[in-house]
């Protein structure tokens, strides 16, 4: 099947990617309307692979997406947290979304291990993180920051992140955006990052 | 425009012209029309249009329509092919849960429960105007749209308009475009039938309504033709 072929063609790039060098910030760059495919095969693989745990910044949409789409296809997620910046609980029964303005806010209290803001599957709040045995954090989408954002505090939320992940040896982050979706936004993170890891657009029919 | 947008073609002859280069992606449009102006046809093709690119897309049927009576009565469009169905465009009768009493919540987890199953590019609820009678009807439709957008995909919504109503009002207000079919009876007593872009978030689209044809080729657009 072809679906198949292309999520082994998206592991193999990354992992080889990965392994034959010391960088530890990436964008996974795809074309337009395939980042949930995308965040779904790198999430399954390194949750069937990694050690350690992992962590989910959600942006673009609400976590419950990707949740249900890896429960969907029994991958374990009881090491995978959600930080949720896309979904704020509007109160009421019925709930609602909208978009939660990122500051530094969310950046600081994951660095001093306060967690209001993090969940684990089914909406449940994690009691201790260890960022020590954090393997990897993938961040969907960053290309939508502008939207609701100032240029100054995205450069301040990617450096903050840039931090986290150097003071954490094992820990790697990974930008999965769309290339064309904001050309001004995506040329402002490849300074923010290592490398550029590219998904060829036959590879996501 | 600091933002790109993606355009699926809609396989209309004519439309994507209309409205640089096809629909918004990720997107929710209505497509409103009474009775014979195309509204299904309209949206099979833009279904085709994906398949025929490998692009997978669900046909969400509201009416309990079983799927022999959709082909056999489609078969004679050329863009209709039954090697499609099963792989790149999967058919849901959805007519029996919508009989049950209640709000929307089994709906909106069996489209979920689909979406994740074969995470299509292109979807289709064919007419969402049939759901109007159940409870929370307008709160459904923001969250079902919204819902449709963060699964990226681009949603053609159908709705039959009502003697009186230019489109169905409650759907156009939560929708990223709307695109209306009609049809008048013209000076030779001809019945003919016309498309209106009225709107198209994100989009520089050709306004007033041109005149359509239905063929073997579906529904087609003659820009600029006997305009409304």
């Amino acid at each position: 099947m072809a679906r198949d072929l292309t999520a082994s063609n998206i592991i193999e790039t990354i992992e080889e990617s990965v392994a034959r060098t010391d960088a530890k910030r990436f964008i996974v760059s795809v074309k337009s309307g395939k980042i949930v495919h995308v965040n779904l095969t790198i999430l399954s693989h390194f949750l069937k692979t990694r050690k350690g745990s992992g962590l989910y910044i959600s942006i673009d949409r609400p976590h419950k997406y990707i949740e249900l789409l890896l429960r969907k296809k029994d991958i374990p997620q009881d090491r995978l947290y959600y930080a949720d910046i896309a979904t704020r609980r509007a109160g009421g029964e019925r709930g609602g979304y909208s978009i939660l303005s990122i500051g530094g806010f969310l950046w600081l209290k994951i660095m001093t291990n306060s967690f209001e803001d993090l969940y684990i599957a089914n909406g449940k709040k994690p009691e201790k993180i260890d960022l020590f045995d954090m393997d990897f954090v993938l961040i969907d989408n960053a290309a939508v920051l502008p939207a609701f954002n100032s240029m100054d505090s995205i450069r301040e939320f990617f450096g903050e992140l840039g931090n986290l992940v150097k003071d954490h040896q094992r820990m790697k982050a990974y930008f999965v955006v769309p290339k064309d979706l904001h050309p001004k936004m995506f040329e402002t993170l490849r300074n923010f990052v290592d490398k550029i890891l590219e998904i060829p657009d036959e590879w996501l029919q | 425009m600091s933002y790109n947008i993606s355009r699926v073609e809609s396989g209309v002859g004519g439309l994507d012209d209309m409205m640089e280069g096809g629909y918004p992606f990720p997107s929710s449009i209505l497509i409103a029309g009474s009775a014979g102006t195309g509204k299904t046809t309209l949206a099979l093709q833009f279904l085709t249009a994906g398949a025929a690119n490998g692009e997978r897309g669900i046909y969400f049927a509201t009416l309990s329509e079983p799927i022999q009576w959709l082909l056999r009565f489609t078969e004679g469009y050329k863009f209709m092919k039954k090697e499609y169905f099963g792989e790149e465009l999967i058919y849901q009768d959805m007519g029996g849960l919508l009989k049950k009493k209640g709000d929307f919540s089994e709906f909106m987890k069996a489209v979920e429960e689909c979406i994740t199953e074969y995470m299509p590019q292109r979807i289709v609820i064919d007419p969402v105007t049939v759901l109007t009678k159940k409870k929370g009807y307008r709160e459904f439709l923001f969250d079902l749209s919204l819902a449709l957008k963060n699964w990226e995909t681009t949603t053609l919504l159908t709705g039959e308009v009502q003697p009186g109503e230019m489109y169905p009002v409650e759907v156009a207000y939560v929708v990223d475009g709307v695109v209306l079919l009609s049809s008048r009876v013209g000076k030779e007593g001809s019945r003919q039938r016309f498309l209106e872009i009225l709107k198209m978030r994100g989009t520089k689209h050709i306004t007033g309504g041109h005149m359509t044809s239905i063929s073997e080729d579906g529904v087609q657009v003659q820009v600029g033709m006997g305009m409304l």
